[in-house]
């Protein structure tokens, strides 16, 4: 054996994760640093500004489609659904990631995960949140829709427990419960440390939230269970949840909706859009907080890898709902399918098409995996194909159903545009505020990849 | 069983009430959201009521005021009314509470009458139905029948009485008249519209004795006059034709609308109708040859459409001639071919052979030379069409008109009274009557709204409605029927017949009393006279006859020699056609909100008329929908917005009258485009030599229905624009199922082999491949179980379904805006279908309203259950259960449910609010809402047979469509009773259910369309 020191495969590991020579000390103080900044930084501020701007025009347009109705938007008859459920299955979607990459991948034990699952999961509860917003706001009488729970009142109505849509409102909330909980399960080590670090009031409030959080082995060991158990629980959430949605639309009896191929499809295109909105928000915030070294350039090109597959996974489903709607012999679903591709909205469809289904294909080559801008703009890119899927799904098919005698044409209004840029504002001002009083990586987790995380860690057995 | 003995009736209306409501011009209407009148507006309006000007106008005091009821029958047109003032809870004997009265009435429309019966609810009236003892309704109705009741709660009618602009007492206008009676009636002219009221009539003559010197003019700008002098040449006499369809087997239409607008289209239509009514592949059925330049509601009927513009129509009567010539009629006729031979060939041949049986109609707006030829053509064919006597009916003549204009020009007129018409809209442009109407010193017009003639007279009289005042009119066949008033004045308003009495007799009479006194002199001549009186009141006519149907002799000889046939139209010029508006009529509708929206047969279009085009003319002028384009005739120009129709003769373009009026009418003020000013006194029906230059300008139109059946589809990708209509056209054979009467006889079970064709599994019943709960909750083969039937072969897609839901469901008007965004809210929606050649296109129709599916896809994704099935087979909607998530909506696969977008009823003004119906909640927003098979119709039939103490029978109740077709298409009942009128239609072996594949069992079924084509003329229109 030569006294060139041959590296272990954990190390290499370590310094593709973790680049630069990084010990515990250090990824604490970098992590750990940003939400203990004495000084806001100037760029938090103006974005902040500009979230809370969105924020105020979210509020002014919910306040008038409450005041004056459902007619503010460019829903009519046939379209009876528009952007509010395009974006209600759209922040579903994007809420997808954060479960699947704590869970899934930490069952899998792929630590790579650890640098941008905090991210990911304080993303899909945001995300949750905007989209929960849409079910409450999109009915025709809004101070009614307490009904959809299932409370016992006086007259022993229940709902409809056939509805798809109540299907769908257990799902998510469900979804919402688990991730919030995994969330603030993965938060507690470093909540810890946060208040150990801190001092006065801070102190309090983190410590309050640390759970009386000390580090012990016993404690370490319950709480790996407790983790282990919760990912083991939000596992088929993440394949619940869209394929519950997506049942909204395939239990009808509408061409183009009525298919068995969405549940499987909608989660592809879930996880693609998670994985997008990931891509998008790292990369921002690790130029902002200069976490280069932590958020690596690996990670960005593990999450490409994801976005290839469940890109091709929908590109799949988009030809296979061809092949079946003309296999089908059934002239009303090939319709449906020619009319998307070909009808007045085919810039929809081709949009889509270009998105979801073109652009993951440069990331067969590793040169594109790596290069950020590119990944930048094409992380936007997969969110907007995946706007459009849901366009195309909700309003192409709705504006020719079966009767041409019923079939119309749909413009948006303001207001449906200005919901839908006020749930940025939603999204952004709750980021924004982690990022600013939280970790935004799991520093207990960033240090798995470290070596010196390995329990035989400094013991040579060779 | 007649439906008005059925209902406790009472011979005499007693109790009605006054509801006087001053000037005001502001409080909101529904014209648009807009608009939508404040808090403020509101309690402005409710001050203004005269009776409650510090309470306010509020539900009890207005059922307070309903108590103020009159004492006695007949005393609404006294002067000072005694009243008594009773409370509600001690109301009229008699009087349940939430039960419905009925009383028969009479809508008189121009020179005839449409019986029909009117609901009251607490005093007020609600609904128009047919009167099924009325000759001229038969028991059915029309669309402008129907919107009457929201036509007389109009908040924008006129009110008192105003001179010179102020607002003056009745008793001024009495003192006027009475100056006028004490004259010779020298400078007196009265101006009316047409009306067979014997009552009107007896006063006229009486004004031709006393005023020897005055003059007395009908002018309608719609009118039968060339046809009345058509027959006068034939048979040297004024003559209504009523055409006895029923025993007509072979109809030759040359631009006749008699189906569509027409004055006698209730009856024509039921007539028509009776022989459609096919059975099974043995019955035989009519046969209707329709030659029009413009698809017209008759013109979709038409078993052979001939595309022909109006100008070449007297050329296809003198071929017609000659062919009937030829086949041994006595016409003097010469050759003329044209490249319509085969078409007109087969017409005369089938004339000819089916003769006794066959008739042909001409269009009202071709010349007197044209009917006088037909007149003698169909009374050598022994056409089955009587003819009566016009002596007492006051029918519009443009020569009196004109030599009244002539009158004022010279100075001659002093008082002009004008009794309803508004000549300063719609009379010929180059009168320019506005002008001549400033010279009257003195001018009275009686008018319903202040409209664009009242502006310019000295005297402006609010009009009653004839829910509000008694009087009578004559249907043409000569039953005299009673208008008997159903509530007081609402507006402080007068009859013609209060306005014409002081004038004459120099004292006021009571309509009433003079009514009562000219049946009791002219018409109840035999017998006891009370007796028959309130046996007239009760049945809304009396049953004897006043005229006599007229023997006719030819008094000239058939000949084509008179007819003109050498109008030749330059290739760049266009001939324009003025057709009176399936929607406002001339103009007179233009403030009625309901036939503002209800989209038109044909074109779909709302809230606006447009120059219809053919899409030749559209392609090669490059105008797209809504383009703006100019139409000059010699030194007139309009301009209005084009829209492209399928079926429209290229050099043909087709205006709507009655639009683009200037009048205190909110909903009706500027909606449209005037086209009068291209219509003048020498040629009212068509004008030649029109050019048009298209602008650089679109208008926003209204269409309910996208045409995907011809038109391109403009949006679509690049190459495909063909892509929707290809579909389309592949769908309508599906969706509207049709073939030809020969091929039905061959083909008996065809249309149930149509809908087995793709059957997974030919033994189950399509409901059971439904994905859908297989195990219906209720058993449905006990009890009543409701369904209906629509017979597509006699539909005409008149309308009158649509505005009598409308009417009986309170579904409201949303305006323009709303329609243009998809938000009609029509439960019934009338689809158009358009196959085969743009230009001749065979036109398919088809009335959708909820199917009431037993497997219904809308209800199980409603969380919260608030659309669920009845243990009778109805789907109904729970509207306070409702919470808007539209999902019910998106899963109909017939797109028949209407959610309210909007509060649309937020700013229904108190007087709109009494025209609904209290039986039916009005919607608020954010709840869908769709046909409940008027549920609450089948409640109250249901309630009545259960206090009876025996079973529901079919004919106990109509739900209000099936109420109002009359085409009779609607069959509605109990299925398990196999002796109901709908089971035994659901037993033909047409019957078909709408996407039967889908499995959801609907309770409404189809009878396909057949037509029967001449075998002789290749398939297709022509």
């Amino acid at each position: 054996m030569s006294n060139k020191a041959i590296k272990s495969k954990a190390q290499i590991r370590a310094e593709k994760l973790l680049p630069g020579n990084q010990d515990f000390t250090s990824i604490t103080n970098d992590i750990a640093g940003v939400p203990e900044q004495k000084k806001t930084p100037i760029q938090w501020w103006l974005l902040f500004g500009f979230a809370l701007s969105l924020l105020a025009i979210f509020a002014g347009s919910v306040g008038f489609l409450i005041w004056e109705g459902t007619g503010i938007w460019g829903i009519n008859n046939p379209i009876f659904w528009g952007w509010a459920i395009i974006n209600f299955v759209w922040w579903v979607g994007i809420g997808h990631a954060g479960t699947l990459i704590s869970a899934i991948l930490h069952l899998f034990r792929q630590n790579w995960r650890n640098a941008i699952n905090r991210f990911a999961e304080t993303m899909t509860l945001f995300a949750v949140i905007c989209a929960l917003v849409f079910p409450g706001i999109h009915v025709g009488r809004i101070w009614v829709a307490y009904w959809f729970l299932p409370l016992p009142n006086q007259m022993g109505m229940w709902p409809n427990m056939r509805s798809p849509l109540i299907w769908d409102f257990f799902a998510v909330f469900t979804y919402f419960t688990v991730s919030l909980l995994f969330w603030y399960t993965g938060l507690i080590p470093d909540l810890a440390t946060l208040r150990d670090r801190a001092k006065g009031f801070k102190k309090k409030v983190y410590g309050f939230f640390a759970l009386g959080w000390r580090g012990g082995n016993r404690q370490w060991q319950h709480y790996e269970l407790a983790y282990l158990v919760l990912a083991g629980i939000s596992t088929p959430l993440v394949l619940s949840v869209h394929s519950v949605v997506s049942s909204d639309f395939a239990t009808s009896v509408i061409p183009g909706w009525h298919t068995t191929i969405f549940p499987p499809y909608f989660v592809a295109g879930a996880i693609y859009s998670g994985f997008g909105m990931v891509m998008t928000l790292s990369i921002i915030a690790r130029k902002v907080y200069n976490l280069g070294h932590i958020i690596t350039v690996e990670h960005l090109d593990k999450m490409a890898q994801i976005m290839l597959l469940t890109g091709c996974m929908v590109g799949y489903a988009y030809s296979m709902e061809f092949f079946v709607a003309w296999y089908s012999g059934n002239p009303y679903e090939s319709f449906a399918f020619v009319n998307r591709a070909l009808g007045p909205y085919w810039w929809g469809y081709w949009a889509m098409i270009f998105c979801n289904v073109v652009v993951p294909q440069f990331f067969w080559f590793e040169k594109y995996r790596r290069h950020i801008p590119f990944l930048f703009i094409t992380s936007i890119l997969v969110n907007i194909g995946m706007w459009f899927e849901r366009f195309v799904i909700v309003v192409i098919t709705l504006h020719r159903d079966f009767m041409p005698g019923a079939w119309a044409m749909y413009n948006p209004t303001i207001w449906d545009v200005s919901i839908y840029l006020g749930t940025f504002g939603l999204f952004f001002t709750g980021f924004l505020l982690f990022l600013r009083f939280l970790p935004m990586v799991s520093i207990a987790e960033a240090k798995l990849v470290l070596p010196e995380s390995n329990p035989h860690h400094g013991h040579d057995h060779e | 069983m007649s439906q008005i003995d059925k209902k406790n009736q009472e011979f005499v209306k007693t109790n009605s009430h006054q509801m006087n409501s001053s000037e005001n011009n502001e409080f909101g209407y529904w014209k648009s959201l807009k608009n939508i009148s404040s808090e403020e507006d509101y309690n402005r309006f409710l001050k203004q009521s005269d009776h409650n000007e510090d309470n306010g106008l509020s539900r009890r005091n207005f059922l307070s005021l309903i108590a103020a009821s009159v004492a006695l029958a007949g005393l609404e047109g006294c002067k000072k009314p005694v009243q008594k003032i009773i409370p509600y809870v001690e109301a009229e004997i008699g009087t349940i509470p939430g039960i419905p009265k009925y009383y028969a009435s009479t809508i008189p429309w121009k020179n005839n009458a449409l019986g029909v019966v009117i609901e009251n609810h607490d005093e007020r009236p609600v609904k128009v139905e047919g009167n099924d003892k009325h000759p001229a309704t038969l028991g059915k109705s029309n669309a402008f029948s129907q919107a009457s009741t929201i036509e007389m709660y109009d908040p924008d009618r006129a009110r008192g009485v105003r001179h010179n602009g102020k607002k003056v007492d009745w008793s001024e206008y009495l003192k006027f008249a009475k100056d006028i009676n004490k004259g010779d009636g020298k400078g007196l002219a009265v101006l009316m519209q047409e009306s067979s009221s014997p009552t009107i009539k007896s006063i006229q003559n009486d004004f031709k004795k006393k005023f020897p010197s005055a003059s007395w003019v009908s002018y309608e700008s719609v009118n039968n006059e060339n046809l009345y002098t058509g027959i006068e040449k034939a048979f040297s006499k004024k003559l209504q034709p009523v055409y006895r369809l029923e025993n007509a087997q072979i109809i030759v239409s040359l631009g006749s609308d008699f189906l569509g607008v027409d004055d006698n289209n209730i009856y024509n239509t039921r007539k028509f109708a009776q022989n459609r009514d096919i059975v099974d592949e043995n019955s035989t059925m009519n046969r209707l040859y329709v030659a029009e330049s413009s698809i017209t509601s008759t013109g979709s009927s038409a078993d052979h459409r001939l595309n022909i513009p109006q100008h070449e129509m007297e050329n296809i009567l003198a071929e017609l001639s000659f062919e009937l010539r030829q086949l041994g009629l006595s016409v003097d006729a010469n050759k003329v071919k044209s490249s319509n031979n085969l078409w007109i060939k087969a017409a005369a041949e089938d004339l000819m052979s089916n003769r006794g049986q066959s008739i042909i109609l001409g269009g009202s707006q071709l010349s007197p030379e044209f009917h006088q030829l037909i007149a003698l053509l169909n009374n050598q064919l022994n056409a089955p069409v009587d003819y009566y006597p016009l002596n007492l009916s006051q029918v519009s003549s443009l020569n009196d008109f004109q030599s009244l204009c002539d009158d004022i020009k010279n100075n001659k007129i002093k008082n002009l009274i004008i009794l309803g018409a508004n000549p300063v809209y719609d009379s010929p442009a180059d009168f320019n009557f506005e002008d001549l109407l400033i010279k009257v010193p003195n001018s009275v017009h009686l008018t319903n709204i202040l409209d664009e003639t009242s502006k310019l007279c000295s005297w402006n009289i609010a009009m009653t409605h004839y829910f509000e005042c008694w009087g009578d009119a004559m249907s043409y066949d000569g039953f005299a029927s009673i208008v008997q008033p159903q509530i007081m004045p609402l507006f402080d308003s007068k009859s013609a017949i209060q306005v014409l009495t002081p004038m004459v007799y120099s004292k006021e009479l009571s309509s009433y009393d003079t009514v009562k006194n000219v049946w009791k002199s002219d018409i109840i001549k035999s017998g006891n006279f009370e007796r028959k009186w309130e046996k007239v009141l009760h049945d809304g006519l009396h049953d004897i006859p006043i005229i006599k149907k007229e023997k006719v002799k030819s008094s000239a000889k058939a000949s084509t020699k008179q007819l003109n046939n050498t109008i030749k139209l330059d290739d760049n010029k266009f001939e324009i056609v003025f057709n009176a508006s399936s929607s406002v009529y001339d103009g007179r509708f233009a403030n009625n909100g309901w036939l503002q929206e209800i989209p038109k047969p044909v074109t779909s279009l709302t809230w606006d008329n447009a120059a219809l085009v053919s899409l030749k003319v559209a392609k090669k002028f490059n105008i797209k929908n809504g383009q703006m384009i100019e139409i000059k005739v010699d030194n007139n120009s309009i301009k209005l917005p084009a829209w492209i129709t399928p079926g429209q003769n290229q050099k043909s373009i087709s205006l709507e009258l009655g639009y683009g009026r200037t009048f205190e009418g909110r909903l009706g003020n500027g909606v449209g485009f005037n086209v009068y000013p291209l219509r003048m006194s020498n040629n009212p029906s068509y004008s030649l030599n029109a050019s048009i230059s298209v602008l650089d300008e679109t208008y926003p139109l209204a269409s309910t229905q996208d045409h995907h059946g011809l038109e391109e589809d403009k949006y679509a990708a690049p190459g495909f624009d063909k892509l929707a209509n290809n579909e389309v056209q592949s769908r309508i054979p599906e969706l509207v199922k049709q073939s030809t009467l020969d091929y039905y006889k061959e083909n008996p079970d065809w249309v149930q082999k149509k809908v087995e064709e793709h059957k997974p599994d030919k033994k189950r019943s399509w409901a059971e491949h439904s994905m859908y709960n297989p195990e219906p909750e209720y058993d449905y083969s006990k009890g009543p179980q409701w369904g209906m039937s629509i017979d597509l072969t006699s539909c005409t897609s008149c309308n009158a379904c649509s505005i009598a839901c409308q009417s009986e469901n309170n579904i409201p008007v949303v305006g323009k805006q709303q329609v243009m965004n998809g938000r009609e809210m029509h439960w019934i929606r009338i689809d158009n279908y358009f196959a085969g050649d743009p230009d001749n296109p065979e036109m398919s129709t088809q009335s959708v309203a909820c199917v009431h599916c037993e497997l219904a896809p809308c209800e199980t994704v409603c969380p919260v259950a608030a659309t669920t099935h009845s243990s009778d087979g109805v789907n109904q909607m729970t509207y306070n259960r409702c919470l808007g998530t539209r999902y019910c909506a998106n899963n109909c696969p017939y797109k028949v449910r209407k959610f309210n977008f909007y509060n649309y009823t937020r700013d229904l003004p108190e007087v709109v609010q009494m025209a609904m119906n209290p039986d039916v909640s009005i919607r608020f927003r954010g709840v869908m809402e769709k046909c409940t098979y008027c549920y609450q119709r089948v409640s109250a039939a249901r309630i009545s047979a259960e206090n009876e103490n025996r079973e529901m029978q079919d004919g106990d109740f109509q739900v209000a469509c099936q109420q109002s077709c009359p085409a009779d298409a609607i069959k509605f009942g109990d299925i398990n009773d196999p002796n109901s009128a709908v089971s035994k239609a659901k037993r033909r072996n047409r019957d078909y259910a709408l996407l039967a594949h889908l499995g959801t069992a609907p309770r409404t079924t189809y009878l396909a369309k057949i037509r029967n084509q001449n075998p002789k003329l290749s398939s297709g229109s022509t």
